[in-house]
């Protein structure tokens, strides 16, 4: 996982399709998808996305910071993604190098969450940066 | 008070004085309530005939106006219709509100009769996209449509309205009206500071050979004045994308062209000499700058101008300053700044050599009257001379398109409507219908291809219907040139699928349609014709015979450089 890059967004919640506003927009520059974490708080939506590191991620970086409804979208510099799982009632921190949670767990009673360890932030709104430069 | 009585209160409230559109199930109810309007003569509905009409009717309205175009259409096929005519809009960054009809909120998603995921199909081509779920929630995202699709880069926006809302009794205390900040939406903010315009002076000051390239950018910000005004401070010539064409008139002396793919060859050659390139409004697509290589070899210095700051930020070059904002008034400050220092620029040969390009290209775009139909250039050059200097030109897309791009003379703002990024075959006739409406004082000329008006003629019959009076001129070259012209040079002359055959008659189908039609054999037959339609005051059809294989020169080979031009018939040999 070390081409991973992890982008956090704040979206408004008009209905489920603003997931796939954001979603298309990766797919549209051919950036694959490695995971996503998301909830509904209120009229917002906080989703972070992980994806490889792509030619095309500056660029779906600006495309999402102008995207109607998107508030912001910040890449997390220097992301460590920690792997945990949740089996029997305990998490469980994953070593990186363990196969163990790269399955689908079907029948199993045990949850992947991957959680985003970062020093600083590269982040865009309509045009305004704050943070590091991309 | 019902959801549709809401919806067209609130369209009066937003100054909506035209809709285009087709009804059908799914927004009649809609069409019922704007009866009253239409009778009290407040709202005009436009029938076209296809949606893609409506569509592109509206965008043709927008970009005459300077103002949202509105069309409608019914839920399923009918919004699926509007999709072509929506990403046209959004490519070329025109303002366009749709309303669309819905199945009713219990049968979405149940594969029920004319039922699409309009949200889902159109969601990648538009602005933005909102299906209304609440009655109460018509006015505010109505507002909030007009608003989004005129802020910051212009573009399309739907509201797709399920049909039990129309019907729906609204209860006043849940009515979401007004204007209240659009989340996840903001106006882009304005890097214009002293110091950066300073910078830009100073770029500009000691420039050597200052070229000022405009696009779509500033012929929507209105900028002419400001162009023309910094162009003579500088003394710097103008080239143009394809879209930003009439941000300057093409008759001022130091206005080059069209530069780009099938630009003219001085434009490009300007453009790779120039030391120093001052764009404003344009966003230098694959279209204009063909290679980036081009520009990274010059080593050359760019300032841009643009509205949308990612937009600069995207470029794969090194720009020097960044000028984000409205380009007029960013123009302004820099005009104010050159007056402050009081510079006098000694150009002349830098112009010198401009004239020197134009006089030598020229001998390659006038030439080949071989007697075989009416040469482009020509024909062109007579219509310009018969129509009003404010006459607003459509087209449609193709070889006619790149020949008004390189020939036609625009001469004021707003009065060259095109589909540049999407390419829509088809765009001009339901396009002009549109600008006619907006300016209804106005010659407005769709400058068509035989390949394009057959994809939307029909909306012909709409400008019979509601007196629009449109003139068509109709480039007839039986064929698709364009592609037929790329199989002709770059696929070893394996001509396919592209010709037409000889037994249409587009002077009947005009009188079928009840427009009128004309044959212009001739140059003289071209200026009668246009002068009789301007008098008839009717929609009419002007027929003008093109050789088959005529080129749309010059061109590129496929994924050029802008140094790769190609001026002559390469089938003709050296």
């Amino acid at each position: 996982m070390t081409q991973e890059k992890v982008i956090r967004l704040t979206v408004l919640y008009t209905d489920a399709g603003c997931i796939e506003r954001v979603v298309a927009v990766f797919r549209k520059l051919l950036i694959d998808v490695n995971w996503i974490w998301g909830r509904r708080i209120d009229s917002h939506y906080e989703m972070y996305v992980s994806v490889k590191d792509h030619q095309n991620l500056k660029l779906a970086l600006l495309n999402l910071s102008k995207t109607v409804g998107v508030e912001s979208v910040e890449l997390l510099l220097d992301a460590k993604v920690k792997r945990y799982v949740y089996t029997n009632g305990k998490f469980e921190k994953v070593a990186e190098e363990s196969p163990a949670n790269e399955s689908i767990n079907i029948g199993f009673r045990q949850f992947v969450v991957y959680i985003p360890v970062y020093t600083r932030i590269a982040g865009y709104r309509w045009g305004e940066k704050y943070g590091e430069n991309i | 008070m019902k959801g549709a009585d809401l919806t067209a209160k609130t369209l009066k409230e937003l100054n909506v004085k035209i809709i285009f559109g087709i009804p059908g199930l799914s927004n009649m109810t809609l069409y019922d309530t704007l009866v009253d309007y239409v009778k009290s003569g407040e709202m005009r509905l436009i029938l076209m005939r296809h949606e893609q009409g409506a569509a592109h009717a509206a965008d043709g309205y927008a970009r005459a106006l300077g103002k949202p175009g509105v069309c409608t259409a019914t839920s399923g096929p009918g919004a699926l219709n509007l999709v072509t005519g929506l990403a046209t809009a959004y490519w070329d960054s025109s303002p366009v509100v749709a309303i669309t009809g819905q199945v009713p909120r219990a049968s979405i998603g149940k594969m029920s009769f004319q039922e699409a995921d309009i949200p889902g199909v159109v969601q990648n081509i538009v602005k933005f996209v909102i299906q209304i779920r609440n009655v109460g929630d018509i006015p505010i995202w109505l507002y909030n449509a007009f608003h989004i699709a005129v802020e910051g880069r212009p573009g399309p926006v739907v509201v797709d309205i399920p049909r039990d809302i129309f019907s729906e009794k609204v209860v006043n205390g849940d009515i979401r009206f007004g204007r209240e900040a659009i989340k996840g939406f903001r106006r882009f903010p304005i890097y214009a500071d002293p110091i950066l315009i300073k910078k830009a002076v100073e770029i500009l000051v000691n420039a050597e050979r200052p070229l000022i390239l405009v696009g779509s950018g500033a012929v929507t910000s209105m900028a002419t004045d400001e162009i023309v005004t910094l162009a003579d401070m500088l003394i710097a010539p103008i080239v143009s994308t394809l879209l930003g064409k009439s941000a300057v008139p093409n008759d001022y002396p130091l206005y080059i062209g069209m530069m780009g793919y099938y630009g003219r060859a001085e434009a490009n050659t300007a453009f790779l000499e120039s030391d120093v390139v001052l764009v404003v409004g344009a966003r230098l697509s694959d279209r204009t700058v063909t290679s980036y290589k081009d520009i990274v070899d010059s080593r050359k210095k760019f300032i841009v101008i643009n509205i949308d700051p990612t937009d600069v930020e995207r470029l794969p070059i090194n720009v020097d300053v960044a000028l984000i904002g409205d380009a007029k008034a960013i123009l302004r400050k820099l005009i104010d700044s050159l007056m402050s220092i009081g510079v006098k620029f000694e150009r002349s040969n830098w112009i010198r050599r401009i004239y020197e390009f134009k006089d030598y290209y020229s001998h390659f775009y006038y030439v080949d009257e071989d007697g075989v139909g009416l040469k482009p250039w020509r024909a062109l050059k007579t219509i310009r001379g018969v129509l009003p200097r404010d006459a607003i030109v459509t087209t449609g897309v193709g070889q006619h398109q790149m020949w008004c791009g390189v020939f036609w003379e625009a001469l004021e703002p707003r009065t060259f409507i095109t589909s540049g990024g999407m390419g829509t075959m088809g765009f001009g006739l339901p396009a002009a219908i549109g600008a006619k409406v907006a300016q209804p004082n106005r010659v407005v000329v769709d400058l068509d291809g035989d390949g394009s008006f057959l994809m939307t003629m029909n909306n012909l019959s709409t400008a019979v219907d509601e007196h629009i009076p449109i003139i068509v001129v109709l480039f007839d070259n039986r064929t698709l040139g364009l592609v037929r012209q790329v199989q002709d040079l770059f696929f070893g002359g394996r001509v396919i699928s592209v010709d037409f055959g000889s037994t249409i008659d587009y002077i009947k189908i005009a009188e079928g349609l009840g427009a009128l039609g004309f044959d212009a054999q001739t140059y003289e037959d071209l200026v009668v014709a246009i002068k009789r339609s301007m008098r008839e005051n009717m929609p009419s059809v002007v027929r003008i015979p093109i050789k088959r294989d005529e080129l749309s020169l010059p061109t590129l080979p496929p994924g050029g450089s802008l140094r790769e031009m190609i001026l002559h018939d390469p089938r003709k040999g050296d």
